[in-house]
Parts: C-alpha cells; sequence; structure tokens
C-alpha cells in the first residue's frame, strides 16, 4: 500500500498554508512535527479530502481523495472535535460506524471491541456530555479505528491523555503500524520517540526533514528549535 | 437500503433529542386548540356557556335552511325578515329583540347574501330589493370586477367563465360551518407548521459545523453523499408529518366542535365570488394539501439556506422575517406579475385569499389554477434547492 | 523680514539644554494612575457593542416605518412581530461572555464580570427603550389607544421575550441558549400578532387591567432574573 502525495499547496488569500508537499508514505508509523501554523493540520485535512488543495493530488494505491472508496479506508481524528451530547458513548460509534458503511452487526461488534480497547465500556451508555476530555479523546480514538482503516491520520492525538494512556496508545499505533499507514501530529516529542519509523518535519508549509527518527535524533533535536523560531 | 435506514433512525434521533423541538410542538399545539376555541372563548356575547348555547341555537337555524336553494322565494324572506328590525345608529342591531325573533335564522345565509351583494350598512339593506336573476347577475359582475382588479388576461377570463357555467345555480344552502371554520384557520395552520419546520430544521445542517463534528463526518465514506440525502429525506418527512399532525388536530377539533355537515355543500357558500364548481369538502383539502406541499418546500428551503449561512439562529430569523412580511405585505395589483410571483410563495400562499385567487399560468395555450400548477411549481423548485444544497454541503464548510 | 542668520543664532541661545533622564520610569510608574470611573467603563463597554447589533435595532424601526406610511395599517402588528426580536438580540449581546468562552478573563479584571454584564444591560436596555418610545409614537397613527395602553401592550410581549431569555441563560450558560432565545422570541411574536387579531377584545380598554397586573409581574420577575443573573457571574468565581 501506498499514499503518494504529489505536489500539494493549499493557498488562503494571501498565506500559503502548504507549499508544493510530495511525499511517498508506506506501511508504518510517520510523525509529523512542527511549530503552531506550520501547516500541519491543513495537509492533514487535504489528505483526508476535507479540504480541497489549491493544486497537487492525492492518492492510496491508485484511488484519488475524492472517491467514496479513498474515505472507505480512512480513519481520522481531528484535533478539535466535538460530539452530540445527547448521544451515549455506545451511540456516538454506532452512528459513525453507519457513516463509515459498515453493517449494523458487525459495527455492533467493533464497537463493543473499541470501547473496550480504549476503556470506555464501563460509561459506553452514558452521555457523551458527562465524559472527561480524556474520556471524549479516548471516543474519538475509537471512531477513528472502527473500520480498521488502512490510512490513520490523527492530530494530535494524546492531547488530554493521562501517561498511562498515552503508553497504551503508542502501543496501539506501534501495533497498527504494521499494516497501515499512520501519520500523527504531535507536540510531545516523546510520543514519537518509540513508535515513529519516519519523522517528517515541517515548517512554513514545507517539508524540510524527512528522515528516519533513529538515524538522525541528534540531528532532528537540533533542528527543533529552528522550527520553533 | 441498510444503511440508508440506519442513519435515517440516527439522524431522526438527533433531531428527537432535543427538547426544543418538543417545547415548540407543545406550545404549536396549545395556540391550535386556542385558535379553534377562539369562537367559544371570545367575550363578546356572554359567558362560554351563553356563547355555546347562541351557536347551538345557530345551528338549528342552519339545519332548517339546510337543502334550500338561494332563489327568489328565500331571499324575499331574508328581506321581510330583515326589515322588522329597527336600525339605530350607533347600536348593533343584532342585539335587538326583533333580530332574535325574525332575523336570526336567516343569519346565516344573509352572511353569504351580504358577502356578495355588498349590503354593508343598513340603509343599504332595508332599500335591497330582492330578485333572483338580479342576485346573480350582481354576483357576474362583482366576479368581473374582481378579475380586472387582479389585471386577468382575456383568456384568463374566458377561462373563469368557462368554470362560471359549471356552477349549480341557484346556489343551494348546506349547513357548512366545520369548512367555513377550517377555511378560516387555514391561514393560521399553515403559519404554525412553517414556523415549527424552522425552528426545528434550520439546525440540522449547521449543527455538524457547530458541534464541530463536520470534520469527522466529511472525512468518512457516507459523509458526502449519502448523508446529505439522509437529511434532506429526514428535513422532508418531518415537514410531512409535522404538517398532517396538526392538520389532524385542526380537522379532528373542528368535526367534533361544529360536526361533519356541509363536505358536499358549494363552496360558494363560503367564498361567495368564486367561479369554479368545487365543494366545500374538495376545496379544504385541496387547500391542506397545498399546505403540506409548501410544508415540504419551505422545509428545503430552509435547509439550504442554513448551510449557506452554516447558522440555525440566522437561519430562523430570515425565514420569520419572510413568514411575517409575507403576511403582512401585499403587492399591490397593478403589478401583476410581481403580485402573482409573491403570492405564490410558499408562506405567502398559506392563505385562502391566495389559493383561490384568479391567477392562472398558462402553458402551451392551456390555463392552469394555482392549485393545479403549484404542486409541480415546488416540487421542481424542492429539486432544484436539494441540488443547489448538495454542491454547497459537497464543497464543505471550510 | 528677520535675517535667517540672526533667527538661527537667537534659537541657539535661547535653545536649553535638556537635564538628563534620571530615573524615568520609576517617576512615571509613582504618578497616581487615573482610575477608570464606572460611567466611563460603561461608554467603554458600549464601544465594544458588535455593530450589527446596533445597527439592527436601529434597523428594526425600519419595516414599522414602511408599513406607517405605505399601509397606514397593521402598525401594532408590525411591531408585536418585532419586538420580542430587540429583546432576544439585548440577551444575546449580553451573553457574549459565555458564548465566546471570555468568562475567565472576565472575571480575573479589575471591572469583573459582573461590571461587563451589569454595563451591557444598561447600555442595551437603554438603546431597546429608545426603540420601544418610538414606537409608542409611530402607533398613534392606527389606534386611538392612550400612551398607557400602548405602553402596556408594547412592554408585555418585550418583558416576557426578555424575562424568559433570561431565564433560559442562567439555567444553560451554553451556545444552544441563544438559538432558545431565538425560538422564545419567535414564538412570542407570532403569539402576540395572533392574539392581535383572533383576540382583539383583548385589547379593549375594559381589560387593560389583566395587562397592568401581568406587565407588573413581569417587571418583577425582570427584575429578579437581571438581579440573579448578575448574582451568577459571583457565582461564577466559586465554582471553577
Amino acid at each position: 500500500m501506498e499514499l503518494v502525495i504529489d505536489r500539494v499547496s493549499k493557498q488562503y488569500e494571501n498565506h500559503i498554508a502548504v507549499d508544493r508537499i510530495s511525499l511517498r508514505l508506506r506501511e508504518g508509523v510517520y510523525g509529523l512535527l512542527g511549530a503552531n501554523g506550520a501547516g500541519k493540520t491543513t495537509l492533514m485535512r487535504v489528505i483526508c479530502g476535507i479540504l480541497k488543495p489549491t493544486s497537487g493530488s492525492v492518492y492510496f494505491d491508485g484511488i484519488e481523495v475524492k472517491e467514496e472508496g479513498y474515505r472507505a479506508i480512512l480513519g481520522y481524528l481531528p484535533q478539535d472535535f466535538g460530539y452530540y451530547p445527547e448521544f451515549t458513548g455506545k451511540d456516538f460509534l454506532l452512528y459513525i460506524a453507519a457513516l463509515k458503511g459498515m453493517e449494523k452487526r458487525v459495527a455492533k461488534k467493533k464497537t463493543e471491541e473499541l470501547l473496550d480497547l480504549v476503556a470506555l465500556q464501563t460509561v459506553a451508555e452514558k452521555k457523551i456530555k458527562s465524559y472527561s476530555g480524556g474520556m471524549k479523546q479516548r471516543l474519538g480514538i475509537a471512531q477513528a479505528l472502527l473500520n480498521e482503516p488502512k490510512l490513520l491520520i490523527l492530530d494530535e492525538p494524546t492531547t488530554g491523555l493521562d501517561p498511562g494512556e498515552r503508553v497504551k496508545f503508542r502501543n496501539l499505533l506501534a501495533e497498527l503500524g504494521k499494516k497501515s499507514i499512520i501519520l500523527l501530529s504531535t507536540h510531545i516529542i516523546s510520543d514519537l520517540e518509540d513508535i515513529t519509523d519516519e519523522v517528517l518535519l515541517m515548517k512554513s508549509g514545507e517539508i524540510v526533514y524527512q528522515g528516519k527518527w533513529e538515524e538522525k535524533k541528534r540531528w532532528v533535536r537540533g533542528a527543533l528549535p529552528s522550527l520553533f523560531y | 437500503m441498510e444503511l440508508l435506514k440506519n442513519l435515517y433512525i440516527y439522524e431522526w434521533k438527533k433531531l428527537l433529542q432535543k427538547k426544543i423541538v418538543w417545547i415548540t410542538v407543545f406550545i404549536s399545539v396549545l395556540i391550535l386548540i386556542v385558535s379553534l376555541l377562539s369562537y367559544f372563548i371570545s367575550p363578546y356575547e356572554g359567558t362560554l356557556e351563553e356563547r355555546f348555547d347562541a351557536y347551538q341555537l345557530d345551528k338549528e337555524y342552519s339545519m332548517v335552511l339546510d337543502g334550500r336553494k338561494i332563489d327568489h322565494a328565500l331571499l324575499s324572506e331574508i328581506k321581510e325578515a330583515y326589515k322588522n328590525i329597527p336600525y339605530t345608529k350607533g347600536i348593533d342591531y343584532t342585539i335587538t329583540e326583533e333580530y332574535q325573533q325574525y332575523a336570526r335564522r336567516y343569519s346565516t345565509i344573509f352572511r353569504i347574501v351580504r358577502g356578495i351583494t355588498k349590503l354593508s350598512t343598513s340603509e343599504l339593506i332595508l332599500s335591497w330589493e330582492p330578485e333572483e336573476d338580479k342576485f346573480y347577475e350582481e354576483r357576474r359582475l362583482w366576479m368581473g370586477t374582481n378579475w380586472e382588479d387582479l389585471k386577468l388576461s382575456s383568456q384568463e377570463k374566458e377561462f373563469w367563465e368557462k368554470k362560471e357555467e359549471q356552477v349549480e345555480k341557484p346556489i343551494v344552502y348546506r349547513h357548512h360551518e366545520a369548512y367555513l371554520a377550517l377555511t378560516n384557520l387555514y391561514q393560521t395552520v399553515g403559519y404554525i407548521v412553517l414556523l415549527v419546520i424552522a425552528i426545528c430544521l434550520s439546525g440540522l445542517f449547521p449543527e455538524e459545523y457547530m458541534r464541530k463534528t463536520d470534520q469527522i463526518i466529511l472525512s468518512s465514506p457516507m459523509g458526502k453523499t449519502m448523508l446529505y440525502r439522509v437529511k434532506i429525506i429526514v428535513g422532508v418527512s418531518f415537514a410531512l408529518l409535522s404538517s398532517l399532525f396538526f392538520s389532524t388536530i385542526i380537522f379532528v377539533g373542528t368535526f367534533l366542535l361544529y360536526g361533519v355537515n356541509g363536505f358536499f355543500a358549494a363552496f360558494q357558500l363560503i367564498a361567495g365570488l368564486f367561479p369554479c364548481s368545487l365543494t366545500c369538502g374538495q376545496a379544504v383539502l385541496i387547500m391542506y394539501g397545498l399546505m403540506v406541499m409548501a410544508a415540504v418546500t419551505s422545509s428545503i428551503f430552509v435547509m439550504v439556506i442554513s448551510e449557506i449561512f452554516c447558522s440555525n439562529i440566522g437561519t430562523l430569523a430570515l425565514f420569520t422575517v419572510a413568514l411575517m412580511i409575507g403576511m403582512m405585505v401585499e403587492i399591490p395589483r397593478q403589478y401583476r406579475g410581481v403580485s402573482q410571483l409573491w403570492n405564490w410563495l410558499p408562506w405567502c400562499y398559506i392563505s385562502p385569499f391566495n389559493v383561490f385567487e384568479g391567477y392562472t399560468i398558462s402553458v402551451f395555450g392551456q390555463n392552469f389554477t394555482s392549485w393545479q400548477a403549484l404542486p409541480v411549481i415546488y416540487l421542481l423548485a424542492a429539486v432544484g434547492m436539494a441540488l443547489l444544497g448538495k454542491r454547497i454541503y459537497q464543497k464543505g464548510i471550510m | 523680514m528677520m535675517d535667517r542668520e540672526l533667527k538661527k543664532r537667537i534659537k541657539k541661545i535661547f535653545e536649553e539644554e535638556k537635564p538628563p533622564q534620571r530615573e524615568k520610569i520609576q517617576f512615571l510608574n509613582n504618578l497616581p494612575a487615573s482610575e477608570l470611573s464606572m460611567g466611563q467603563f460603561i461608554m467603554i463597554q458600549a464601544g465594544y457593542l458588535r455593530r450589527w447589533v446596533i445597527v439592527s435595532t436601529i434597523l428594526s424601526a425600519v419595516p414599522v416605518l414602511l408599513v406607517a406610511n405605505f399601509m397606514k395599517q397593521n402598525i401594532l402588528w408590525m411591531i408585536f412581530a418585532l419586538i420580542p426580536l430587540l429583546a432576544v438580540l439585548a440577551v444575546a449581546e449580553n451573553n457574549r461572555s459565555i458564548q465566546y468562552g471570555m468568562i475567565e478573563f472576565e472575571m480575573s479584571t479589575r471591572f469583573s464580570l459582573k461590571s461587563v454584564v451589569l454595563a451591557r444591560m444598561i447600555v442595551l436596555g437603554i438603546m431597546d427603550f429608545v426603540m420601544i418610545f418610538f414606537f409608542l409614537l409611530i402607533c398613534k397613527k392606527e389606534k386611538d389607544f392612550s400612551l398607557f395602553q400602548t405602553s402596556c401592550y408594547l412592554l408585555v410581549p418585550y418583558l416576557l421575550t426578555a424575562t424568559g431569555s433570561l431565564w433560559i441563560v442562567r439555567h444553560f450558560p451554553n451556545k444552544d441558549a441563544i438559538y432558545s432565545c431565538m425560538v422564545l422570541a419567535v414564538l412570542v411574536s407570532s403569539l402576540s400578532s395572533s392574539l392581535y387579531f383572533r383576540a382583539d377584545f383583548l385589547y379593549e380598554f375594559s381589560y387593560i387591567k389583566w395587562w397592568v397586573i401581568v406587565l407588573i409581574f413581569l417587571m418583577i420577575k425582570a427584575g429578579y432574573e437581571i438581579y440573579y443573573t448578575i448574582k451568577q457571574t459571583e457565582e461564577c468565581i466559586w465554582s471553577l
């Protein structure tokens, strides 16, 4: 499997958020690092087909981003997402499963599995408005995994998670990364250290570095300050 | 199909979970019931009991006249009865004993005669010389004046002339109180239905943006196409169900209060100058059927506007203002085209005057009345708006 | 004309050397800072009201004027339809702090959230009462109601909407509350418009005592809601 991002640009009135980025990603976990305003979220939204690029294209195994088949293999966790307050956690997952085209029977089974995985089984029947921030984030992670995505895009996925939950989440990603393409953006370096195969450094809409984390760890650590100033 | 059904159920769940929907429906039902009973709670002629007794008496008189033709004999009887009333300036003649004794039994028919002959003052009543031919000729003349006011073309006038020839004359009086009440309440019911639709559906699309669930939805396979269709279907279903629900309340309430008599009564008993051989029952079914169509079209309009504004408050404000302006503002008839277009807008059309006004539309030389043409026009408009809405939705909110 | 050269020399003589700046910042800090009075604060808050709220409030007079000049009837009907929307505009503007998540900022300042809310209420209240007074003058064209009667007929739907909206916003301090207030305004608007036609006997002078009773009740309830809205801003501090 391969995700091809071919000369993608996104320009707003007088600001270029993503500047001719080209990438080829295969199975594994990719960390997307960059300062606030570097264009990470914009790039992720383009990859998810939510935002139309000014130019360029995105393909997954030859399927273009705007096709329904592309979104069928996609799992996305936005940085800032909402919910329906009157829905229970279970209702929410079943609803998203329906949107993902999953059969009811399969959706029910998958929902129960994921609620167990993210440790929300005890509060599954409670309304989301009663959840804490961390619980909502875990629910968000669960919905991204419903359709066993081949392409998983996670924007700041560990926000609101306590250290224990972050470790569990990292382990889960490491496992998933063996058979999917995972792109995650974060400010927390330690989230990337143990699980990412490659790191992508982004600055002012451009990818300034792409390479193995282990190979260039020291370089990357050294380059980090310049990303943020 | 299974997916469509699942999503349909969830969208309904999202809609019905909102407390505002239930509160709005409850208050609307209350307003309708008060409107239905408004005749009885008006204190003009005594207490509720007195008012009810008065209605029962009027009903008895009306049933006695049921089946009589509005011909020379009946018109003469009416004139004789009303001649006995002492008309004093500043005093309502209906409170006099003479009225109760002689004229009241003819009051329902006199109301119809008065509507046609424009006997607005006591002097006119006293000088009125009833004659059957003259009565129907006067009716014909007033119809002609009406057509002139509406700036109808000669083709349209010919069309209505032909329709008028089919009206049975002399008109036969039938007790039709229920259908009169349904006609009078039509605008209120229509207004309530459209308001409920605006309140409940203006958040159907913007909610996803406001609750920040749009990103997850738009990135899912069904999020861009199937979900849009489902939301539109839910909106249309809601409009259909709520218009049928409120209509049912009004129909049941009216029939319980006034009885069911009068389905086959000539609609001319309610709209004296109407040049078409419809019965009261048919006219009421047409009105309420068109209200359902107007509700469905308005629901799609509300949903599409809400997508453009991305705001439920803005949508509600705009639609409410449109409703109010539609009720209050009348385009002068000399601007025929604009007047017709204005009167045929869904939120303006919910008025018996506009439904049975003389405007027609000509297609390939054939004239069609508003109740024949508008179902097609509304359907086309609804489809057009839905397609436009789909484009806006798929472009994304960002 | 004085010689230019001479001018230069005179200027040079009279130019004094500037004294060295010693402890300038300390000196400036020690100057007593002029404190903003409540009145000044209210004026500043008035400047921060959103333009579209002020413009919409003023523009609400336009349909009334159009109806009064061209139709010369249904003026009261139009006003009954619009007046609840004025009330909800004011409540929505007052509720901005909650809507846009500014509560914590405003609670931590000298003129805290309580003062901000009070200042907004004063300014918005004055704006609305000016509009209602304007409507009162226009109404005279249509019917022969006395000023007292017309005031009652206009204030009741206004206060009903304002009181109801304040109650909603106080009990449901979230973004959905404003939509609920808007729905209330639309329902009050519809009710008062339909009462005018379906139950016009209510507008006869014999019924004025009922209007006065309802008005007094609503005024007390409005005062209660305003008091507790402001009190709630203090409670916010302790519940966070």
